[in-house]
């Protein structure tokens, strides 16, 4: 028989079948796990505290608190716990929400021993691996050794221990995002999520569900309900990345989350309370957009209790030798090659060269040379190359996508005068798919024919008359 | 349907095999009277919940008959369902295990 590779590798099985229960405790028992049964939802998350098991397997459909929702809460308390889901139906949505959701893995029923327990170890073994990993990294991720980093870390520390908001502000590129995120596992809150989410990514009405969640049929495509990020963050920490583009109409919504620490979501007669800690960022000055009438004074204060500021690359020249040599390491360890070095007078010119992208553009510059460097070392002349070529900054391949598309509507409809039936057919599209595509885009065809049509025809052919 | 139904099971889990039959033979009044009030939730829960953790079990004759009664009831038609209810009985008085 086979023993488990450790003596107390604990399971929790949570199954309301009291005999497919039954099943799955045997199977695991008899491989050396330690198991604890439980027939509901509820007798888990009761149990969960006192057992800390290592493993949770839990069915999928149950009466009161389901899989699904059984996740979320186990998460809640213990985000990194690997969960398994089994189900009856080999329902693949099912299985891509439990997965988004962090599930480890999926098993159909009929549950086959040894898929269970192969799954079951390989899962353990592996989260065995990342713990460490994990552990290693988290010290030395703000690397420097400026006065004024170590001013901010200072300040930094004792924030992250008092349970209070903060503003973050400083340049595109400083590392806002990387000192919320130190801030979250230096508290009391480091075992809940930290979610983050860019203001300024987001359109007006995407944003207030993202953030707040939707019911189902808030809105036109609300076809599931949203639960929201503040509720996805209960118990952790909300970074608010670009703060300042958040819409005025959203800072009245967000400012009456931060009084009453309840959302309610868009769609919905319900208020949910929730607990979670905001930190937001921005690289605008708010109090001049405060001044502007851009932002919400009232908002400004409750966000801002502690305000920190990131200092620029410039106010910290003496870090990069460090950051040079912490993001070779980086790539090193991506590309699973020896780790490349700075030629010393490469480094020098660093030293001295503009980086007004500051530490993101470093990285983005380290990451190409290391890999257009043909030799261990990385020439001066590599690095100012790479610097001189000032790559643009690369879009995600959605917004590459999105923009792509936007360009070549545009180009269809001004082809077809704006006439929907022709543009649909260049498109390869049929009518509706095609006005559904303009609607996401916020292009109105009319536009393009009165460009066509009146304008145009007047100017005898010349530059188009743009209206936007 | 007297014909005796033998199905191998692993001598690992005979107890609970054994088990699962007897609870499932002592719910066929629950079943019946299911059927007769036309309580069709009830109905689609037994089937949905007996074709997995049968087949789970290595019942597959019996978790294919729940499967065919949760279809039957979804569908709206009481009189398969009935029928097939009867069979999943007919399954369970008939049903003998033997270790693998």
């Amino acid at each position: 028989m086979k023993v488990a590779q450790t003596d107390i590798t604990r399971v929790l099985v949570v199954d309301d079948d009291p005999d497919h229960l039954a099943l799955i405790e045997r199977w695991l028992t008899l491989e050396g796990f330690d198991v604890t049964a439980a027939d509901s939802g509820e007798s888990a998350l009761a149990t969960l505290e006192a057992r800390r098991p290592d493993l949770v397997v839990t069915d999928l459909v149950m009466r009161e608190i389901d899989g699904i929702r059984l996740l979320r809460e186990i998460h809640r308390h213990d985000p990194i716990m690997p969960v398994i889901i089994m189900s009856g139906q080999a329902s693949i949505p099912e299985a891509v929400k439990a997965t988004h959701l962090g599930a480890c893995a999926f098993l159909t029923k009929p549950i086959d021993r040894d898929t269970l327990v192969t799954e079951a170890r390989s899962i353990l073994t592996a989260r065995n691996g990342k713990d460490a990993r994990e552990s290693e990294s988290f010290g030395p991720k703000i690397v420097h050794r400026s006065q004024v980093m170590a001013e901010l870390l200072g300040r930094t520390r004792l924030v992250a221990s008092v349970d209070t908001r903060v503003l973050i502000t400083g340049d595109t590129g400083t590392g806002k995002e990387v000192l919320a995120e130190a801030i979250h596992h230096a508290s009391s809150r480091s075992a809940a999520p930290f979610v983050a989410i860019n203001c300024s990514a987001l359109p007006e009405e995407l944003l207030e569900s993202e953030l707040f969640g939707h019911e189902k049929g808030a809105f036109t495509g609300a076809i599931t309900r949203h639960e929201g990020l503040f509720q996805a963050a209960n118990g952790g920490t909300l970074f608010l990345d670009e703060i300042g583009d958040m819409p005025l109409a959203l800072q009245a919504k967000l400012l009456r989350v931060l009084q009453d620490f309840k959302v309610r979501p868009v769609g919905s007669t319900v208020a949910v309370p929730v607990d979670v800690r905001i930190i937001s960022a921005t690289h605008h000055n708010l109090e001049e957009l405060v001044e502007r009438g851009d932002f919400r004074e009232d908002l400004f204060y409750r966000l801002s209790v502690v305000p920190l500021r990131m200092p620029s690359l410039r106010e910290r020249r003496e870090d990069i030798p460090l950051l040079l040599e912490h993001f070779l390491h980086l790539v090193a360890k991506r590309t699973r090659r020896p780790a490349k070095r700075f030629a010393p007078d490469a480094v020098r010119y660093l030293l001295g060269a503009d980086l007004p992208g500051n530490v993101r553009q470093l990285q983005n510059l380290v990451e190409q040379c290391s890999i257009l460097s043909p030799s261990e070392i990385i020439p001066a002349t590599l690095a100012a190359q790479a610097l001189r070529e000032k790559p643009a900054e690369i879009p995600t391949l959605d917004e590459a996508r999105q923009s792509f598309e936007r360009r070549y509507l545009i180009a269809v409809l001004r082809a077809a005068a704006g006439n929907m039936t022709s543009a649909a057919r260049m498109a390869g599209r049929n009518r509706t798919e095609f006005y559904k595509l303009l609607g996401r885009h916020s292009l109105d065809p009319t536009e393009f024919r009165q460009r066509a049509t009146g304008k145009e025809n007047k100017d005898a052919g010349g530059t188009h008359a743009t209206r936007s | 349907m007297s014909e005796t139904i033998r199905i191998s099971i692993d001598r690992d889990i005979i107890d609970l095999a054994e088990n699962f039959l007897a609870n499932r033979r002592s719910q066929k009044q629950e079943w019946r009277k299911a059927v007769a009030d036309g309580n069709i939730d009830a109905l689609r829960r037994l089937g949905h919940e007996l074709k997995g953790t049968a087949a789970s079990f290595g019942f597959q004759g019996l978790s294919n008959l729940a499967k065919e009664m949760e279809k039957a009831v979804t569908g709206g038609d009481l009189a398969r369902a009935e029928d097939t209810v009867e069979r999943m009985i007919g399954f369970l008085d008939n049903a003998t295990i033997l270790p693998r």
